[in-house]
């Protein structure tokens, strides 16, 4: 149950705002959150957010 | 159809065509479950947008919105329906499956409790969603909750302490400090909904270190 309210309904995904500052800035101390979130944990909806935006 | 309205369905689905071939990638590479359902739940987001008539609003930002959100309403509605199945089996199944730690029935629950147990699961699941988005919102209004938010995410996705603290790069006992705090947030937001501390349960099972 956590698995899937985390991985397929996106329950602990970032605010849309934050995501995109971590694309400008993956770097920043203050959104290493993020990056985990989208690149070790790899979650499929904000990954798809971030290639929306081009 | 009057002729005023049937333009305007018209002129809708031409704004709409326009959008279709990204919202159906961007539907089915962030619910990879919906991938069989995208044209459906695109097809209920033009319903919407007929009925509500946008306009003025940034069009294309508003379809993302309402593809989203329509996504999720058909996933937590799948959950509701899956764990409520779950729930019926394991109730027909009763006794045969339980672990050694739960007290065993004296025999197979009626109907009706099965009914409110499944009912009680559809819950669960809601409830677990809308507490953690909430919590996610509640760390991301200050930076020093954000580290917390990240150990926790680690901890729920299945990692132990002690590789959270190795990837984090603090010592392990702040992790469980950090985790306390994620711990005792969530209980105390859904402990006057989840009277049998059930999501509390679903959520904290012990992981080895």
């Amino acid at each position: 149950m956590v698995r899937w309210v985390i991985q397929e309904l996106g329950a602990m995904c970032p605010s849309r705002q934050r995501l995109l500052a971590w694309r400008e800035n993956p770097h920043d101390a203050h959104l290493r959150d993020v990056g985990y979130h989208v690149q070790e944990a790899r979650c499929p909806i904000c990954q798809a957010e971030l290639e929306r935006e081009g | 159809m009057s002729p005023p309205e049937d333009q305007a369905q018209q002129k809708w689905q031409r704004r709409f065509e326009s959008y279709h071939a990204e919202l159906l990638r961007f539907l089915r590479r962030a619910f990879p479950r919906l991938r069989d359902e995208a044209k459906d739940v695109l097809q209920d987001v033009f319903a919407e947008a007929l009925q509500r008539n946008p306009e003025g609003e940034n069009l294309r930002s508003w379809l993302y919105t309402a593809v989203r959100h329509r996504a999720l309403d058909r996933l937590r509605r799948w959950e509701r329906r899956a764990f409520e199945q779950l729930a019926l089996s394991q109730g027909s199944s009763s006794g045969s499956s339980r672990s050694s730690d739960t007290a065993p029935a004296a025999k197979a629950p009626g109907p009706s409790t099965q009914a409110l147990e499944a009912e009680r699961r559809g819950r669960q699941g809601i409830l677990l969603s809308q507490v953690l988005e909430e919590f996610v919102r509640w760390c991301e209004k200050r930076p020093g909750r954000l580290r917390i938010k990240e150990a926790y995410e680690r901890a729920l996705r299945g990692e132990p302490p002690a590789r959270i603290a190795q990837a984090m790069q603090v010592p392990r006992e702040q992790i469980y400090e950090w985790l306390r705090q994620a711990r005792s947030w969530v209980y105390q937001r859904i402990r006057h909904e989840d009277v049998e501390g059930s999501v509390f349960l679903t959520l904290h099972r012990v992981k080895p270190d």
